[in-house]
């Protein structure tokens, strides 16, 4: 009886180990599934992301006629809007402008009737930092600084 | 007496050849103090920087991470970056381990930021440890050939470097590491500088795989703000008039080939001026290409890959009649015999040479060297010196979505954009060349 228990605990075990990354991929997976009408391939991170960008390029595949809408509103105040159709490519291309602060951006697919969407938050800082940064004004971990 | 007599004799011998000799010198050789001596050979110092610049990529690729990429075609030689960079790569060649070889992933590879070694053309491995001075077999025993070369500072382990060398017709990627690295700071330092300054108002580049265009290799496309991109028109410039002045510029342009200025014959053909001595010929064709061919017996001596590379460079280096900035495109060899292929950079551009057009000359590249046993027997160019203008600036209207959407995309291997192409047999001088986007299909490669 003991015997038969370890043998199902060292079964259980490997059954978890080897699901473990098979689930984790499967998470990661989601993303580009055939149920997808449109798959984003730069542009926007898997979590909220912070940068110095002025322009953010938004890439993307999708089929022929599909109309890609993308929403940047800002700070939950001012709100901008882009269009685009999907030409014979499959790619989609679109810039949109960044503000200083917190850019929440949707993305909105439209084939046929069918309508998916993907948000994502984007913090630009202010370029004043980055020139700190450049000047030395402002000091990241990892930098070396001249002592005087 | 007699003693004495046989030995002013000798005197006088002794110093009556001498003076022949002097008289001799002179006569043949006038003013040889300043004599442009082309066949000179060169310093050792020279021949290993020579040598070292067929290793230098025809771009630098940094990667700032985020699918943004910035290219530098220009002033890459001496380079303060690429110099940080040729000391990492030789660390890794030297003190690294070998971690294995997969096939190319280029969504994982492009990921992290790197520096990008882009060549035109394939190396081999034995030329690359040769140029590097290793003597380990760490990356002959693995590599066969290679067209790029990637960096990869690490930033979660701080001190790891990687490097890979890819071999993109055999979709292989070699990858060696180190494991603890003072040069990893410096690299992450010198991407970091290089993003903090970069603006995306500028030109950057995207990669065609990031973005899943269905490339067979990955591109790098052009990428700029709003949907034109303004750029200085350039000019072919040659300061001659057609009358005698011409002769005499290019007949200084000449001179520099012969051994003694004073000894060429030459002649007016159809299509070409024809200068030459019992050993070179030299030809001014109407086309303003200039062909020059040694046909003295060269020695027997046998020479390597980079031997020849190194003649090859310190004769043109002399040709003071090239001025615009220029990078090997590739080579190929023949009967013992290895031609370089040059090319011209100008606004960070390529200048793309008539690829499509015939010429009379069959010239495809601006400068194709011929090096046989180390001389170089064939030199061939196009007399154009290459200006921007300022203030002539035009406009590229389509961006590479605009033009892939255009095509069917299942037959293209590449696209970018280039000054040109040049067509010989046209008037550049009084013409502009432009920035034009070129598509490289399938079938032509």
């Amino acid at each position: 009886m003991i015997k038969f228990i370890m043998k199902f605990m060292l079964c259980f075990s490997f059954t978890i180990l080897l699901g473990i990354p098979v689930l984790a991929n499967d998470k990661n997976a989601s993303k580009v599934t055939e149920d997808n009408i449109f798959n984003i391939t730069s542009g926007i991170e898997d979590s909220d992301e912070i940068t110095f960008d002025n322009y953010r390029t938004i890439t993307g595949i999708a089929k022929e006629g599909t109309i890609i809408e993308i929403t940047n509103i800002l700070n939950s105040e001012e709100e901008k809007n882009y269009k685009i159709e999907v030409g014979s490519s499959g790619v989609f291309s679109i810039d949109i402008e960044l503000f200083t602060g917190y850019n929440n951006i949707e993305i909105k697919a439209t084939e046929d009737k069918t309508t998916q969407n993907i948000k994502q938050s984007i913090r630009k800082l202010d370029q004043n930092v980055k020139e700190k940064i450049s000047s030395k004004e402002l000091v990241l971990p990892g930098d070396s600084i001249l002592m005087q | 007496m007699i003693f004495n007599l046989k030995r002013s004799k000798d005197i006088l011998l002794i110093t009556l050849i001498i003076v022949s000799i002097c008289q001799v010198i002179k006569l043949w050789f006038n003013d040889s103090l300043n004599r442009n001596f082309f066949y000179s050979s060169s310093s050792i110092n020279d021949i290993k920087t020579y040598q070292a610049e067929f290793l230098t990529p025809y771009r630098l690729i940094t990667n700032l991470g985020g699918n943004k990429f910035n290219i530098n075609y220009s002033e890459l030689y001496n380079n303060k970056i690429k110099n940080i960079i040729d000391t990492s790569i030789r660390e890794v060649v030297k003190n690294g381990e070998y971690i294995g070889t997969t096939n190319i992933n280029w969504n994982e590879i492009l990921k992290e930021k790197s520096f990008i070694y882009d060549y035109s053309f394939y190396i081999n491995s034995n030329i690359f440890v040769d140029i590097f001075e290793q003597k380990n077999n760490l990356i002959t025993s693995k590599v066969d050939k290679f067209n790029k070369i990637i960096l990869i500072p690490e930033n979660s382990e701080y001190d790891k470097l990687t490097l890979l060398f890819i071999n993109e017709n055999e979709n292989l990627c070699y990858k060696y590491q180190i494991k603890k690295s003072d040069l990893n700071y410096e690299i992450s330092n010198q991407i970091k500088n290089i993003y903090v300054d970069f603006n995306d108002s500028n030109l950057y580049y995207i990669s065609s795989k990031i973005i899943g265009l269905p490339f067979e290799k990955n591109v790098f496309l052009p990428k700029w703000k709003g949907d034109k991109f303004k750029y200085n028109q350039i000019q072919a410039n040659i300061d001659y008039y057609l009358n005698q002045e011409f002769l005499t510029y290019v007949g200084s342009g000449i001179s520099m080939f012969f051994s003694d200025p004073n000894f060429i014959w030459q002649d007016k053909k159809d299509d070409f001026y024809i200068y030459s001595d019992e050993n070179v010929v030299v030809k001014y064709y109407n086309n303003n290409v200039l062909e020059y061919r040694n046909y003295k017996r060269v020695t027997n001596k046998k020479t390597n890959i980079l031997e020849d590379f190194s003649s090859a460079m310190s004769f043109i280096k002399r040709d003071n009649f090239i001025k615009n900035e220029f990078y090997l495109s590739g080579y190929s060899q023949e009967n013992g015999r290895t031609t370089f292929y040059f090319d011209y950079i100008i606004n960070n551009f390529v200048l793309d040479l008539n690829s499509n057009n015939k010429n009379s000359n069959n010239l495809k590249h601006a400068i194709e060297i011929t090096v046989e046993n180390g001389v170089p027997i064939k030199y061939v160019k196009i007399f154009y010196v290459f200006q921007s203008l300022p203030d002539k600036v035009n406009v590229i209207n389509k961006t590479w979505l605009d033009i892939i959407n255009d095509l069917n995309i299942s037959n293209v291997n590449n696209i970018n954009l280039i000054y040109g192409p040049i067509n010989l047999e046209q008037d550049l001088y009084n013409d502009y060349t432009n920035l034009n986007w070129n598509i490289e299909k399938k079938s032509e490669k």
